[in-house]
């Protein structure tokens, strides 16, 4: 797989400037989490209200969003219509790569994972990303035997920062 | 700017060893990988903040980025 550098900061930016309702999951969320493992795109799960996905559109548009993968020329339009009449869309832009997710397996829409969400400001961004256990259930959900490492560590991570959670409380 | 730790919205039981949803499966596969974790790195990466977290990750993938053009024009060694 040829890696591309996905601006993560500018496209959180972009969707939270616009007043996208989304929240963060995938490689990005574990990162934010501290994973160490790479990811080469950002997934969000965005609110499939009318209102909303005419926000997702126009905050992407400028950047030239694309299908990820499809060849060039394809009589693709990026507007509400199109994102209304799909689901979940793979998509190069100028910033990077985007999974934008209408729902995701094992954690459904993004008024399902609202309870399952932590807030953050990250750069002066105000964005809402999964929570470690719901993001070891959706990995889990999915499926895939190349998850299963991923998995592991966000196990880890969360005996670890549960550890740290007790040590520091232990301290004040 | 710093940012700490991520807080829970909506439900403060959300975040926590504790909470009963969703339960962590019992599975020998993904406890056989998580024998093999580096957790002094989960350590370090729990100590950063999470812009940082990002910030490194964001320098990891210009890295690999940058190996795989190396590897493109790569040229086959010749004897000088």
């Amino acid at each position: 797989m040829e890696a591309s550098v996905t601006n993560v900061e500018q496209l959180l930016r972009v969707l939270a400037d616009a007043g996208v309702e989304f929240v963060v999951i995938g490689g990005v969320a574990a990162a934010m989490h501290g994973s160490a493992r790479a990811t080469y795109d950002l997934d969000i799960v965005y609110h499939r209200t009318a209102e909303n996905v005419a926000r997702v559109s126009k905050a992407l548009l400028p950047y030239e969003p694309y299908l990820r993968g499809a060849p060039r020329g394809l009589p693709f339009r990026w507007d509400p219509q199109t994102i209304l009449a799909g689901l979940n869309f793979t998509l190069t832009t100028t910033l990077g790569s985007i999974d934008l997710l209408g729902e995701v397996t094992g954690g459904g829409t993004y008024q399902q994972l609202l309870p399952h969400s932590l807030r953050l400001e990250v750069f002066g961004v105000p964005c809402l990303c999964l929570d470690l256990e719901m993001l070891i259930h959706v990995k889990r959900a999915a499926g895939r035997p190349k998850d299963l490492q991923a998995i592991a560590e966000l196990e880890v991570l969360r005996q670890e920062a549960a550890k740290q959670r007790r040590y520091g409380a232990g301290r004040e | 700017m710093g940012v700490q730790s991520p807080q829970p919205i909506w439900n403060e039981g959300s975040a926590t060893m504790d909470d009963p949803l969703p339960p962590t499966v019992s599975d020998p596969v993904v406890e056989a990988y998580m024998a093999d974790i580096d957790r002094t790195l989960l350590q370090a990466n729990l100590k950063l903040s999470v812009e940082d977290r990002i910030r490194q990750l964001q320098k990891f993938q210009e890295f690999v980025v940058e190996l795989q053009r190396a590897g493109r024009e790569a040229k086959p060694w010749k004897h000088p």
